[in-house]
């Protein structure tokens, strides 16, 4: 069956022919869990430890049954990466397209736009999913990269899990314990683009606390259009945080908070009645947050596992065209059951209560400037044992109740095959939605002014008005995936994915009028709301590889192929579906390469080709890293970086209002990292 | 699509290395039970005995899985595993493990000059007087040895397993 895959001329002849002969030779190939005592010490040392997200209990990486990638903390250093959103570039599957100095779309499996609203992002078990447009504020999400003990990445639904807005996939970004960052570490960074520089300190205490306190200053140049104007989006950031750990090993406790301050520049288009019929104006935006997390564990000597977890969250934006501000309190809690017979148990419960104020303007009016929401979900998960070690049923779901969108039932069913050690498939069904956010139910926003034309012979306005009727969006998804570990050096990883969804957001154009007011120049009103009209699917392949080739040099590649197609109402109607189809590429591809070319020189290079995003008017584009470090003594490294070195600049994301676009353009620095 | 699918197969089937050996993948506790056996085998200890008793201070965060290991034998001697709580007798332990550090300040005075070898589970240990640190680190399992206690305390652990870990010579 090793040939079989090696020489496919066909995946689905391979997978076919593999799962038959499987069924009747399982018997044959039963293997138990090997016992650790058995172990040579090379062999322990070199063991795979288990991961954590898709099924919130450990888990081997090999035996998860999801589309899962895990971003390991060095991965990150040895990129180049300097923030969050870039380090997401590394990982197969996720697009990732930069449209201003911290401006990122970051989206899995399609639907991508300033305002992704298909993925869910978690800092430490913190969401940073936020529920005014139902996004991700990228740019201040951030702490010192050096902290990053790893990012796991699930593509495809987590809904059942993690609850709603986990759609096309979930983003966890776990931190080190504060017992792994013990001493001191400082960074500096300079370059054409930025300034960052950060520094930690981590100790313990005398009753055996283990801390670590940290600083991070950046300060990020303005980007420049492609007719070379510098545009005012510089933004200057300082943040700073602690992580606790303490704890007998049976109950460990954590503690950690942040506190955050931007300032970021910004341009915008402001609509006017008269020509030009837009105003590109400059302005400075400031954003501002804190948050405190505990969380406490207990682990049963009889392998069941108790977790609690609270926290406050605080966020603070304040731009000329809205000002809002966020408080959530959130507590968590989830009970692993021992197994009991086939059975193993997990549940978990959580409630949520987010105060929301925003203050509008000219251009942006409430229907509603406060909301008080409460959520409150409970989810059940059983993973079946159908036949030891070999097949594995896990049934589950999300029972959620929330104040814009009411109950949401969010299950699915994942069933796993594991012909040995080498190779796992798996294949699942789930439901998941995602829940209307502020903007469209509560707000009345000016988004343009066409100029008079031969059909409208008088400027166009055009208003987003508030749809209270609004629901959630919602996706039933179908996986199929495939893990072979050829040997201890190479694995492989592919999915592939139909998604139907129903309910899809539309921009659907409502009654036109016209405004001869006598104050105002006379012309049109043609207003939009969002509305629940368009369906459609999206299906792909993900393709990953790993290859340790040598001690010293390893290769990454990945390919992923997407194909969305949305059915919407005619373009007279509403104007979105066709937008939509083509702001995701068809292709990316991505080839990676770590290098130890001596024990003081590292050398890596990142290649990787986005398809055109014709719904953005962006040609495809090639992207180049490389990174060469050189380790003087133990503890300090300088790193020099180069970034986008293909072109002089490209554009990589394009959005109607935030005036032209942004070019991306090369980017040198120099880096050290000094730990004692 | 079907076509690319079929050539990325190809690619891939070149890139395969001859070599078949297969991955291990355990949970965390597994692996630092297997290696605190190890560690057991591949120790010297000044005094002899038919027994070897390994003791667990501080709660246990290995759970089962060290417990297996109670009545095995290693290098003809069985082992043994006791619950043991700052400030107890521990004479007759070869081998302690504290979970967590709640309890280390205390035993480590019990423990100086023993022959005694300790083991925990945070990195900071062998810089606070601990002799091996077993921590979780990119997937894998990783060991910090401090030779400087280890030689204090009259134990000789043998270069198979010095050679597979990291070694510290700090205080």
């Amino acid at each position: 069956m090793g040939t079989c895959c090696t020489r496919a001329i066909s995946i689905y002849l391979c997978l076919g022919s593999m799962a038959t002969s499987a069924l009747m030779a399982s018997a044959v190939y039963a293997t138990e869990t090997p016992d650790p005592f058995e172990l040579s010490p090379e062999e322990l040392f070199n063991a795979a430890v288990t991961v954590t997200s898709v099924s919130k209990t450990e888990e081997t990486l090999m035996d998860a049954p999801a589309a899962i990638y895990v971003l390991a903390g060095d991965d990150i250093r040895r990129s180049g990466a300097t923030s969050l959103p870039e380090a997401l570039r590394l990982v197969p599957g996720v697009q990732v397209a930069r449209f201003g100095t911290a401006a990122w779309v970051v989206t899995v499996r399609g639907f991508a736009s300033d305002l992704a609203n298909k993925l869910l992002v978690l800092v430490d078990g913190r969401e940073v999913y936020n529920h005014l447009y139902s996004g991700v504020y990228w740019d201040v999400q951030d702490t010192l990269l050096e902290d990053i003990d790893r990012v796991e990445v699930i593509r495809g639904p987590g809904a059942t899990l993690w609850g709603s807005n986990a759609v096309n996939g979930v983003i966890n970004i776990i931190t080190k314990k504060a017992s792994d960052t013990q001493g001191v570490l400082t960074t500096g960074l300079i370059g054409n683009q930025e300034a960052i520089s950060g520094a930690r300190y981590g100790g313990m205490t005398e009753d055996a606390i283990s801390y670590r306190v940290y600083g991070k200053y950046s300060d990020r140049d303005r980007q420049k259009a492609f007719s070379g104007n510098a545009l005012n989006d510089d933004m200057a950031s300082s943040r700073g945080g602690f992580r606790a750990d303490w704890g007998s090993g049976r109950d460990d406790f954590t503690l950690q908070g942040d506190l955050y301050q931007y300032q970021i520049g910004n341009v915008r288009n402001i609509p006017i009645l008269t020509a030009p019929y837009a105003s590109l104006i400059e302005e400075e935006g400031f954003a501002s947050g804190g948050n405190l997390l505990t969380r406490w564990a207990r682990d049963g000597e009889d392998g069941s596992r108790f977790e609690m977890q609270g926290y406050v969250d605080y966020t603070h934006r304040d731009a000329n065209l809205l000002v809002e501000t966020n408080t959530a309190y959130d507590i968590d809690a989830q009970y692993a059951f021992v197994q009991m017979g086939r059975h193993k148990l997990l549940a978990g419960g959580k409630l949520r209560y987010t105060v929301n104020n925003l203050t509008g303007s000219s251009q942006v009016r409430l229907t509603k400037e406060q909301r008080d929401d409460l959520l409150m979900s409970g989810f059940l998960q059983d993973k079946i044992t159908l036949m030891p070690d070999r097949w594995f049923l896990t049934l589950g779901s999300k029972f959620e109740h929330n104040e814009l969108s009411g109950y949401e039932i969010q299950p699915s069913a994942r069933v796993q095959f594991l012909p040995d050690n080498e190779r796992a498939l798996w294949a699942s069904v789930a439901r998941a939605v995602r829940t209307p956010s502020r903007i469209e139910r509560d707000a009345n926003i000016d988004i343009g002014v066409a100029p008079p034309s031969v059909d409208v012979p008088v400027p166009v306005l055009v208003p987003l008005l508030p749809n209270p009727d609004f629901n959630a969006e919602e996706v039933i998804a179908y996986e199929v995936g495939y893990r072979h570990q050829w040997s201890e050096d190479v694995v492989l990883d592919i999915t592939a994915f139909f998604n139907d969804y129903a309910s899809l957001a539309t921009s659907t154009i409502g009654t036109v009028s016209i405004i001869n007011n006598g104050v105002d120049p006379v012309h049109a009103i043609f207003p939009v709301s969002i509305t629940n009209s368009t369906k459609g699917t999206v299906s792909g392949v993900e393709t990953a590889i790993d290859w340790q080739a040598s001690d010293v040099l390893s290769f990454a590649a990945s390919w992923s192929v997407l194909n969305i197609e949305l059915e919407g109402p005619p373009p007279n109607i509403a104007i979105d579906a066709e937008v939509a189809e083509n702001r995701s590429p068809h292709h990316q591809l991505s080839f990676r390469s770590q290098w130890d070319v001596t024990d003081s020189i590292e050398f890596d290079a990142i290649i990787g080709h986005t398809d055109q995003l014709s719904g953005v008017r962006v040609p495809d584009y090639w992207r180049l890293d490389l990174r060469l470090g050189w380790k003087v003594v133990d503890g300090l490294m300088f790193d020099l970086v180069g970034q986008n070195l293909i072109d002089d600049q490209h554009a990589e994301f394009a959005t109607a209002n935030s005036g032209p676009t942004v070019e991306i353009p090369r980017s040198i620095y120099g880096r050290f990292t000094w730990q004692f | 699509m079907a076509i690319l699918m079929r050539v990325s197969l190809m690619l891939i089937g070149m890139w395969v290395a001859p070599a078949y050996a297969q991955q291990l993948h355990l949970a965390e506790q597994s692996i630092k039970s297997g290696l605190i056996y190890n560690f057991l085998k591949h120790t010297q200890w000044p005094q002899g005995g038919d027994a070897i008793t390994v003791c667990l201070a501080g709660g246990n965060n290995l759970g089962k899985a060290v417990l297996r290991m109670e009545g095995r034998t290693v290098n003809r001697r069985e082992i043994h595993i006791r619950k043991v709580k700052a400030g107890e007798e521990i004479a007759d332990c070869n081998l302690l493990y504290v979970s967590g550090n709640v309890e280390w300040n205390a035993l480590k005075k019990q423990v100086a000059g023993r022959p005694v070898l300790t083991v925990s589970d945070t990195k900071m240990f062998v810089r606070d007087g601990g002799m091996i640190a077993l921590y979780h680190e990119e997937q894998r399992i990783r060991a910090d040895l401090n030779r400087k206690t280890l030689r204090a305390a009259g134990l000789d652990v043998q270069d198979r397993m010095l050679q597979l870990v990291n070694t510290v010579n700090g205080e």
